[in-house]
């Protein structure tokens, strides 16, 4: 029993204070959200994504406010320019490039477009533009497309009563035909290099507009229209669902059974209807989308409310007398921000597909202004001719979906409080 | 179950009642009518004109022969092109819009879902990832992207498809595979994610102990249970197919219902858009409820709520 007795009383000296934690075994605790950017920084995909959504939103921003060259600046000389260029030298440094509607643009060495070369004689018998270098010829002879069609048109008739004849490679033939034959001094000139434009990076579309800059200035409508939606439809879902969710029962009931009325509508003809019927625009899209977009949200917001609001910390505060604003602000929205914002993240995307949807079908901004969408219609009457018009624009907007789809599922995987550790 | 289908039947029909509705009330909200911008007419003219079509009685009387109007069949006319109706309009383009829907529901079911068994075989293998690639790239690229894509590769650089227009089956590969690029990414996700979870039931484990072939254990136990999600999901890929056609047809130069209809949006030919859209919704709400109660039927295990 007197065991202890043994212990010699040096032994119990008190330790210095700062000894005091040398055995403890701790890390320091994470928050939730700690926790989860830390989940999130170990994806790569997501936060690849990041970066590139950061890059498409920075360059929407800052890029329009430096660059030389106005969205909506029409350079009639310059139009449907490619972003390469295949030029022909014609007398020594001196380069041109001839464009789809067989017109001369003189081009610098390193890629510059300097100027329209004007036409010395307009010869339409023979099909021809005739220019003028150093006192030389250069002629521009299209007869020879010309020349083909006329050969399939002929092939075309007779296929009508012979049905042997293949028309569709012929017509193939024809698209892939020789358009056009360059002679300078008499002789023919081959293109000699391929050179990128300087000028027009991207090139230019039907106006001779740059299109760099309409894709960039298109991003930033594209990306307004996303973020405002999205944040427009985090406010009505947020307040619709929480208020639905919190005071339950009969409210609950009625609240959900029109969400469920609103749902089975195909959102996407109301849409287009509100889009017919407004004016259409920037504004008009957003409120559009605004009104069909807010159910998900609603409906997960209502969910996460019916199941904290039973919680011990609501009873709590409850019991301190907070108001029902107070609890719905302070207490349970934070605490159901984890799937809200992977819903929010998911429809900016949503918001980007469905406006570039729009402006595809033709019902979305208007010219001089342009989104993604928009761009992609324009260019598709020229697909065949000038398929760089719509190349830029789909694959910006194919990045930029994609990026946000990525990060919101790396974002949900994040936030998932079950991988939790 | 009868009650459950019965109560479906009655919240479809509500919601097409609703469709209507508010078609009506955004149709009547338009500022101004149909002959407001027309040449000034005389007044005996615009009577003559708005008494027959009905626009002289009281609205509500308007909403009763609107209501009365659809239930008889009757869609509307278009007001921008004389005699032409909506019926016309959907008997004309129809039947495109039908057959290409068709072919690519059973081009998305059929490849889905064999991609996802594949790709939920081979988890994390890289057939897996690129299978799930592959299905993220369809899920985000805007179908017109596609569309565009395949005309400019397979009709201009290869010349194997014909660019517009219909004919022989030709005509119909790139609009099929266009249209179900979107729904064949869902589906086969939500079939590898499916099977995947049911592969770790236990009633699988017991299969397999039994020494059955795993071609029985996968084909006869896993996958009728793994599919019952993927029938919930044909509801929302019947309205993705033909909100997707508005953009498909437009591409592919196709007279289908959705080109019909975004040609009468540009030409802002409102009776004949109000029209099509109710036809739309209708179509839609009675696919989704005929998916959902063959649903109830083939799963006995659903909560009839």
């Amino acid at each position: 029993m007197d065991d202890y007795k043994k212990i010699s009383p040096d032994m119990w000296e008190n330790l210095d204070k700062s000894q005091k934690d040398s055995e403890k075994v701790s890390r320091k605790s994470l928050t939730y959200w700690q926790d989860a950017a830390r989940r999130l920084k170990q994806n790569k995909v997501a936060v690849v994504s990041l970066i590139v959504i950061l890059m498409v939103v920075l360059m929407a921003i800052f890029v329009p406010l430096f660059w030389p060259i106005q969205y909506s600046n029409q350079v009639l000389d310059f139009s449907n320019i490619p972003p390469n260029l295949e030029v022909y030298e014609v007398t020594d440094g001196n380069y041109i490039y001839i464009t789809k509607a067989y017109k001369a643009i003189e081009v610098s060495k390193d890629g510059e477009l300097l100027q329209m070369s004007e036409i010395k004689k307009d010869d339409q018998n023979n099909r021809m533009y005739i220019y003028e270098f150093d006192g030389k010829e250069l002629i521009v002879d299209y007869s020879l497309y010309l020349q083909a069609k006329k050969e399939y048109l002929a092939l075309e008739k007779k296929a009508k009563k012979d049905p042997s004849i293949n028309l569709e490679e012929a017509q193939f033939n024809l698209d892939n035909a020789k358009k056009v034959e360059i002679r300078f001094d008499g002789k023919e000139i081959l293109p000699t290099k391929t050179i990128r434009n300087k000028t027009y990076v991207f090139g230019t579309d039907y106006l001779g507009r740059d299109m760099f800059i309409r894709v960039v200035y298109g991003g930033r409508i594209s990306l307004i229209v996303g973020f405002v939606a999205a944040f427009l439809n985090f406010i009505i879902g947020v307040l619709y669902g929480g208020i639905s969710g919190y005071f339950g029962g009969r409210v609950d009931n009625i609240m959900m059974r029109i969400v469920d009325i609103i749902g089975s509508i195909p959102t996407l003809l109301y849409v287009i209807l509100l889009m017919v019927i407004m004016q259409p625009g920037l504004g008009t899209i957003i409120v559009a989308l605004s009104i069909t977009h807010w159910l998900g949200m609603a409906r997960i917001v209502r969910g996460q409310v019916l199941s904290l609001k039973e919680q011990e910390f609501v009873l709590a505060a409850k019991t301190l007398g907070a108001s029902t604003k107070r609890i719905m602000l302070k207490h349970l929205i934070p605490n159901i921000m984890g799937p809200v914002m992977v819903s929010v993240t998911m429809q900016v995307p949503q918001a980007i597909f469905t406006e570039a949807f729009l402006s595809f079908v033709g019902l979305g901004i208007s010219a001089p202004k342009a989104s993604w969408g928009a761009l992609c219609n324009d260019a598709l009457a020229g697909l065949f001719t000038y398929p760089y018009q719509l190349f830029y624009p789909a694959l910006a907007i194919s990045i930029t979906i994609l990026a946000f789809n990525l990060f919101g599922d790396g974002l949900r995987d994040a936030l998932d409080p079950k991988q939790r550790k | 179950m009868g009650r459950y289908i019965l109560k479906r039947i009655f919240s479809s029909v509500i919601t097409i009642w609703f469709i209507m509705t508010l078609t009506f009330i955004l149709m009547k909200s338009i500022p101004g009518d149909p002959f407001v911008s027309e040449r000034a007419m005389t007044p005996q003219v615009k009577a003559a004109v708005y008494a027959k079509y009905g626009l002289d009685k009281p609205e509500f009387e308007q909403y009763l022969t609107y209501m009365t109007n659809f239930l008889k069949g009757d869609f509307g006319v278009s007001f921008n092109r004389i005699g032409l109706t909506t019926q016309d309009i959907i008997k004309g383009g129809f039947p495109y819009s039908l057959k290409i829907g068709g072919w690519a529901s059973l081009f998305i079911i059929v490849v889905g879902i064999f991609l996802g068994i594949i790709a939920a075989l081979r988890q994390n293998k890289v057939s897996d990832r690129t299978v799930m690639f592959i299905s993220t790239l369809g899920a985000t690229i805007p179908s017109f992207v596609f569309a565009t894509g395949y005309l400019y590769f397979f009709s201009k650089k290869l010349g194997w498809a014909p660019s517009f227009g219909v004919g022989s089956w030709k005509h119909f590969v790139g609009p099929v595979i266009c249209i179900g690029m979107f729904s064949l990414s869902y589906v086969t996700r939500l079939t590898r994610t499916s099977v995947l979870d049911v592969l770790q039931q236990d009633y699988i484990r017991t299969a397999r102990a039994k020494g059955l072939s795993e071609f029985v254990v996968i084909g006869k136990h896993a996958l009728r249970n793994a599919l019952i999600p993927v029938v919930t999901y044909i509801g929302p890929m019947i309205a993705g197919i033909v909100t997707g056609s508005f953009v498909i047809e437009k591409v592919f130069g196709i007279a289908g219902i959705g080109s019909l209809f975004t040609t009468s949006i540009l030409g802002r030919d409102y009776t004949l858009i109000m029209g099509i859209t109710v036809f739309f919704g209708i179509f839609l709400v009675t696919a989704v409820l005929i998916v959902d109660i063959v649903y109830v039927l083939i799963d006995p295990r659903i909560k009839y709520d």
